[in-house]
């Protein structure tokens, strides 16, 4: 404590008076002006207290924030960094969607087409030369067929035709038949006339032999015409078997043909919607990455208002030095009266729940010790204690 | 079997049952008859056909032939079942005016 008189104090608090050489003080103004120095006493050693503990509290605050700025500097670069790692993961990522689509669009590719002589083939492609090769079999079947009716309907017309022909024929029969007739009553006639009728007789014997001749040529082409009939018949029947064809295995040829087709045309829906969907999902997953790559970017304005909060801490710490130094309290900074923060700096420390962050605090505020800590011990410690309180 | 109508549009043949080698006489008659009906187009009504070979193609292919030479058009109407795979196979419908 500090007094104000180097004198003694008498057994009853009051001081003795000192030495004059004017006209003497009454003792009881003396007493009076005793008093009121003793309660300024009081009150000025009330008053140090006070500056004492708020000096104290300045230096804890230094600390504070001298440790604040360390923490922020700390977390600052931690996001930095890891906001940098995640970036360049999502780049990544994003490329392995890319690369993802067009491995399928590759797989799609490969799945559609055979490769022939080195020429890419789809299944499409077969099948439509497979529909064409069945075409041209029918179209040749239906060309044989066509020809073969015609040729039927020709040798129908010929059949008909040969049916006159053979009438024509009965025709002549008759002819022969009355023409040998006459031939004969003409021989009759001729006997009964006598020598006179031997011309008559002679010409009846040529009519009859004409008539002979008549009917063996009639005979001949009765025997050419059931010839005709008889090859155009065979030909009927030869053509017959050429016209029926048993087309069932053409139509099933088609039926499947149809199918696979069909099928085909199904299963490229198929894929094409997969492929699409896909490409949807990956051109998405790209969206969202451009997204958050531009969201992690403001991790740089985040910094920026940090190195703000760090900067006004440092003119509040530079202030508490300017403080002390004036008050010439920073003589026993070696000696801060921690003790009379304790309360609340048990507070502030109460609040701090990541374990590591707490043991630098301590160090710092009640140790006293340089806040500086290494970024791996930091970065170690945040992912120690983040592992272990964020699962 | 073989039935001709004739309307003021259309010449209608209805078939029905089988058309087979062993028709074509028939057919070739009721063929005939029907270009020879110039009245409009021909009209093959098929609804009642169950069944017809690579020969009652060849008839057809022989009436397209004489119709066209008339310059007239010939309509397949009403196909069904085998006849209507068979015309698909042939592909007919390149040929003729398919109907359904």
């Amino acid at each position: 404590m500090m007094r104000l008189f180097k004198g003694a104090a008498n057994g009853h608090g009051t001081a003795a008076p000192p030495a004059t050489a004017g006209a003497s003080v009454p003792m009881h103004e003396y007493q009076e002006l005793a008093g009121r120095l003793l309660k300024q006493e009081a009150e000025i050693e009330r008053l140090q207290s006070i500056a004492g503990r708020w000096l104290s509290l300045a230096a804890v605050q230094q600390r504070v924030i001298e440790a604040l700025r360390a923490e922020i500097g700390l977390a600052s670069k931690y996001v930095e960094d890891h906001a940098i790692a995640l970036s360049e993961r999502f780049q990544t990522l994003a490329g392995n969607a890319m690369a993802q689509t067009q491995r399928a669009d590759s797989l799609t590719a490969i799945a559609n087409t055979v490769e022939i002589d080195g020429k890419a083939i789809t299944i499409r492609e077969i099948a439509d030369l497979l529909d064409t090769a069945l075409g041209e079999v029918v179209a040749t079947i239906l060309e044989s067929v066509h020809h073969s009716m015609s040729t039927v309907y020709s040798l129908d017309d010929v059949e008909k035709n040969l049916v006159v022909v053979e009438q024509c024929v009965g025709d002549i029969d008759k002819v022969t038949r009355q023409t040998n007739f006459l031939a004969l009553n003409a021989a009759i006639e001729a006997e009964r006339a006598g020598t006179a009728g031997a011309a008559f007789r002679v010409i009846a014997g040529e009519v009859r032999d004409l008539s002979k001749s008549t009917k063996a040529l009639a005979d001949n082409i009765r025997s050419q015409i059931g010839s005709v009939v008889t090859g155009v018949r065979r030909g009927h029947a030869m053509l017959k078997d050429v016209a029926t064809v048993d087309m069932s295995k053409n139509i099933s040829a088609k039926d499947r043909l149809n199918e696979l087709i069909n099928a085909m045309h199904q299963r490229d829906g198929k894929v094409g919607a997969i492929i699409e969907e896909t490409a949807r999902a990956a051109g998405d997953i790209s969206s969202n990455i451009v997204s958050i790559v531009t969201g992690m970017q403001f991790q740089d304005r985040t910094k920026q208002r940090l190195e703000h909060v760090v900067d006004a801490l440092h003119v509040l710490g530079d202030g508490l030095v300017e403080l002390r130094r004036e008050t010439g309290a920073e003589r026993s900074d070696a000696a801060v009266d921690t003790a009379s923060q304790v309360e609340w700096l048990k507070t502030l420390l109460a609040r701090c729940t990541l374990g590591e962050v707490r043991e630098r605090f301590v160090a710092s505020l009640l140790e006293g010790q340089a806040p500086s800590v290494s970024e791996e011990s930091a970065e170690a410690g945040l992912e120690q204690t983040g592992e272990a309180e964020l699962f | 079997m073989f039935d001709v109508s004739l309307s003021e549009n259309d010449s209608v043949a209805t078939l029905s049952g089988q058309l087979t080698f062993s028709d074509h006489g028939t057919f070739r008659d009721m063929a005939r008859h029907l270009v020879a009906s110039r009245s409009g187009r021909l009209v093959i009504e098929l609804g009642g056909l169950d069944f017809i070979d690579s020969a009652g193609l060849g008839m057809l292919l022989l009436l397209r032939e004489e119709a066209s030479a008339a310059q007239r058009a010939v309509a397949l109407r009403n196909a069904k079942g085998q006849v209507n795979r068979m015309f698909a196979v042939s592909r007919f419908d390149t040929l003729f005016v398919v109907e359904p």
